[in-house]
């Protein structure tokens, strides 16, 4: 059974049409939400949240309809803010603790995760200061405690890593990892940032204008392309005569020489040989050997939508 | 993975425990226990327990100046001795009339610590985001603010209380004098502390910005007050004592006194000893105006956007 | 897959040709040169003896918060002086210098448009402000050079974060600068709107500018700019070519990721080589710690060849930005 699924989810204001007739399904896993900034991202988590009513359609979550059950999905679903979401004069014990009992837990049993759950985010001795003096890096920690202190089953991440310098950045994904793939929990990413998508996520729903543009696995996305990327320290003109004489079409492309070279396999290892000796035999330094793949940004970078009979 | 292994593990000699993420299976409560708990954490931020020194200042400040009339009045009629003639320099129905500046300033001054906070720090998202309603959140911001304010009223009454019971010449007759006046104290500091709750939080519900609500709090009382002073002098007949109504002053007033049975001569305000109004009209003008507060606070936090 | 072919976009350097030409032929680039520059504000050192020189192009200018690329861009710009050290594009210094501010465009990250007027009046205004004499031609130009004809006489309330950052840039080209400063222009876009971003600057340096922008998200930096300048904590770090750098990072072994028709074998062939630190078998991979990484990649093609095995995939495991990045940062 999908864990979240939409049906012609739809919602307007007045002159902005935000989801329009929204369908998708997903299952569990670490799931990439991308689009562009207003394309409806904040907009599908708020109404999954419950946070706001839709104007048409239904969603499910966990298999219980947003508008009738919003208080028990929430009590199974975890939130972590895009924005700054955290009062000041309050440590973070105190207020994961706090909002763990607000999500359910007993009073012990909010303790007790709290010390846990802040201690799987990283913070240690700074979780009794307030939180007015934490870093941007450390204020992500506590939102991110405080959405995992009650055990959700699903995980709803806004941009969980704004504002984080690039070790920031490391650490936080690290984190998505671990709670997608350790903790158990089904994690809803929602990024624009493709490069930490494909990093982190094995699904993928981009969603463009409030309608969907692609629901599938990242695989789909990132697949082999037929083009080999070789790279040579020097001699790229050599290697590129060397492998057209054997028979290959090859160009050289910036510092790269591009080789074509079926991604089935169909032509066996006989390309990649053909490579290995050319520039074994004029002792050229070999850097790499890559099919190149589709990247996430090819969804984006073509002007219109993808033909209709691509969306999932 | 840079953690070691969390997986546990036993030999003969010893063993590694596995402290890794645990799931939770334990009882999950429901909205009730969820409102309470906002309620005790409110209540608490009222008083700034455990959100630093500095919010306990005036929270703490304001009732050292409230029960200072309470131990002035017991140190005076201590002094003067048992022997001697009953020295009541207070009176308890009397005590909101000297005080209420004071209790309006602990309104003006911590509703908006209540509500303001959790608007301008962008921290309802996550409450909201919780197993509850959204008139739960208004209802707990409600109740805490007047189970706060409750105490506060009730402190220097108690203090009161306490202080003349153990002054009279022996405990029968001390409890004998006073408790006749417990029902009405706590009628009044009931009332009292519904009204400011209610005025106080919806106005700082609709202004999350500090000042501008401690300000506009401070303003709704002046203006109502003037404006009910000022129609009743200027108006002639029956609606002046209808009028009168206007001023949160004269509604308060009405109801102590007529709670307190306080015999017409020595109420405290002119308007209400003027007026002659019924007292029950004064407890029902306090309950339409909570009724009429408490629907604006619900209708503010099921459109704020979160 | 998704109906588009699999096969390879060859011509994928080119831009796309929807800018209108250039009524005058744009400016060369001029070499911006730092030379000790150093920056401070009481006891805190923002800039630390930094020098290096700018070449036509695109440079990316990275380091974490606080690292001073802020300080570095307002300087080039001729905003804030140097404590000590210079600051001269094409041998003029920048700082005091009204006629300098002709030379120098600058994007910056804060976002002060009067949500009131029209992106062509904001440009215009700027155009004005220069003291250039055809004010409403050379906005226009400027316009079309950032795409944004359509929407550029609607209020700048209006725009979205993308088409604010555009009309940014459009206001900072209309005076035909030679050198393009932006702080940051890619915060806050979504892949679209970064993608436009990206080819607008790879036009405006295919015409011969010398552009540089700050970044702290690697992936972008590492996409569009040809240099890179590493700051950290005030101090430069490292410049050039990000796989240039991390190849003179000889005290660290290269690591390398192999998929092959037979990694026992070649593993034992090249463990052999004093050139190798280490091999592993990690995850149905080999992975290779290289010593010495120009004998070892000069090498290691004769040494499968020699022992009958293919390599499908060779990946250079730790040359991203965000690895090199790292190592600078630490030490």
């Amino acid at each position: 059974m999908p864990l979240i699924e939409t049906h012609e989810l739809t919602k307007r204001y007045p002159g902005v049409t935000a989801l329009d007739a929204l369908s998708v399904a997903v299952e569990p896993g670490i799931v990439g939400l991308v689009g562009a900034n207003g394309a409806g991202k904040s907009t599908l988590l708020k109404i999954l949240l419950g946070l706001l009513e839709p104007t048409g359609g239904s969603a499910e979550v966990l298999g219980m309809d947003t508008r009738h059950e919003g208080t028990r999905i929430r009590a199974a679903v975890g939130y972590m803010p895009e924005h700054d979401c955290l009062p000041p004069d309050l440590t973070a014990t105190d207020f994961v603790a706090h909002m763990g009992r607000m999500s359910g837990l007993p009073a012990a049993a909010a303790r007790e995760r709290t010390a846990d759950v802040l201690r799987h985010v990283g913070l240690y001795e700074e979780r009794y200061r307030q939180i007015g003096t934490y870093s941007t890096g450390m204020k992500q920690r506590v939102k991110l405690a405080q959405a995992l202190a009650h055990d959700p089953r699903v995980l709803f991440l806004d941009e969980p890593t704004n504002g984080l310098d690039p070790a920031g950045r490391e650490e936080m994904l690290e984190l998505v990892r671990r709670t997608g793939t350790e903790f158990g929990i089904t994690v809803i990413v929602s990024s624009h940032l493709l490069g930490e998508i494909e990093r982190v996520c094995d699904f993928l729903v981009a969603i463009d204008a409030g309608r969907l543009l692609r629901a599938a696995p990242l695989a789909s996305f990132t697949q082999l392309t037929n083009v080999l990327l070789v790279e040579v320290e020097e001699g790229s003109d050599e290697l590129v005569a060397a492998l057209v004489a054997a028979g290959l079409t090859a160009h050289v492309d910036g510092h790269l020489v591009l080789v074509a070279v079926d991604a089935s396999g169909s032509a066996g290892a006989a390309p990649y040989d053909a490579v290995r000796d050319a520039v074994a035999g004029m002792g050229l330094g070999l850097v790499r050997i890559e099919q190149r793949r589709h990247s996430l940004e090819d969804l984006f970078r073509d002007a219109v939508e993808l033909p209709a009979g691509t969306a999932a | 993975m840079s953690e070691p292994a969390s997986g546990g593990a036993t030999g003969p000699g010893g063993a590694i425990y596995d402290i890794g993420y645990r799931g939770y299976e334990g009882p999950r409560l429901r909205r009730p226990q969820a409102i309470r708990t906002l309620v005790a954490h409110t209540v608490r931020g009222a008083y700034g327990i455990g959100r630093g020194g500095r919010s306990k200042v005036v929270p703490f400040g304001l009732l050292v100046l409230l029960l200072l009339p309470a131990i002035v009045s017991l140190g005076l009629s201590g002094l003067v001795g048992p022997a001697g003639q009953r020295f009541d320099p207070i009176r308890y129905e009397s005590y909101y009339s000297i005080t209420q500046t004071i209790l309006f300033l602990f309104i003006a001054a911590q509703a908006p610590e209540l509500v303001g906070p959790d608007q301008r720090n962008r921290v309802l998202p996550l409450y909201f985001s919780r197993p509850i309603l959204r008139s739960d959140y208004a209802f707990a911001k409600l109740t805490a603010l007047f189970i706060a304010l409750l105490l506060f009223t009730l402190a220097p009454q108690a203090l009161l209380l306490v202080g003349r019971v153990l002054q009279a010449p022996d405990i029968t007759t001390g409890l004998a004098d006073n408790l006749p006046d417990v029902l009405p104290i706590l009628g009044s500091a009931i009332a009292i502390s519904l009204l400011f709750a209610a005025l106080g939080l919806t106005i700082a519900a609709f202004t999350p910005r500090r000042a501008y609500a401690t300000a506009v709090i401070i303003g709704v009382f002046i203006a109502s007050n003037a404006i009910g002073g000022i129609l009743y002098a200027v108006l002639r007949g029956e609606a002046r004592r209808w009028v009168a109504l206007l001023s949160i002053d004269t509604i308060l007033t009405g109801l102590t006194s007529f709670l307190f049975s306080t015999p017409t001569a020595e109420i405290p305000s002119p308007i209400v000893k003027q007026a002659g109004l019924p007292g029950a009209v004064y407890v029902v003008a306090t309950l339409v105006v909570v009724a009429v507060m408490v629907g604006l606070l619900f209708r503010r936090y099921h459109t704020v956007e979160a | 897959m998704d109906g588009r072919p699999a096969g390879p976009a060859w011509g994928e350097g080119a831009t796309a040709g929807r800018r209108a030409p250039a009524a005058t032929p744009p400016p060369t680039g001029a070499p911006v040169e730092l030379l000790g520059v150093s920056r401070w504000y009481g006891n805190v050192v923002a800039v630390n003896e930094v020098s290096f020189t700018l070449d036509p192009g695109i440079t990316g200018l990275l380091g974490p918060n606080g690292a001073g690329k802020s300080t570095i861009l307002s300087m080039i710009a001729g905003l804030l002086r140097p404590s000590t050290g210079t600051v001269a594009i094409d041998g003029r210094s920048t700082w005091r210098d009204p006629s300098m501010y002709r030379w120098v465009g600058l994007v910056p990250e804060r976002e002060n448009l009067p949500g009131f007027l029209t992106g062509r009046g904001f440009v215009e205004y700027n155009a004005r402000l220069q003291g250039i004499p055809d004010a409403s031609a050379a906005a226009a130009r400027a316009i079309d050079e950032v795409d944004l004809a359509p929407s550029a006489d609607r209020a700048m309330a209006g725009y979205s974060k993308g088409m604010r950052q555009r009309i940014k840039v459009a206001a900072a080209l209309v005076h035909e600068p030679r050198v393009l400063v932006l702080d940051e222009p890619f915060n806050g876009m979504d892949p679209r709107q970064r993608l436009h971003m990206m080819d607008l600057l790879r036009a405006l340096a295919g015409e011969g500018r010398t552009i540089l922008f700050s970044s702290h998200i690697l992936e972008e930096v590492e996409r569009v700019a040809e240099r890179v300048l590493v700051v950290v904590a005030g101090r430069l770090a490292a410049s050039g070519d990000f796989r240039e750098i991390r190849r003179l990072m000889t005290d660290r072994p290269h690591a390398f990721r192999l998929r092959t028709s037979d990694d026992r074998v070649l593993a034992a062939a090249i463990v052999a080589r004093p050139t190798v630190a280490g091999v592993a078998l990690e995850d149905g991979r080999l992975v290779v710690r290289a010593a010495d990484y120009a004998a070892f990649t000069g090498e290691l093609a004769g040494i499968a060849r020699a022992h009958g095995v293919s390599i499908y995939e060779l990946i250079p495991a730790d040359e991203s930005l965000e690895s090199v990045f790292e190592y600078l940062v630490r030490t």
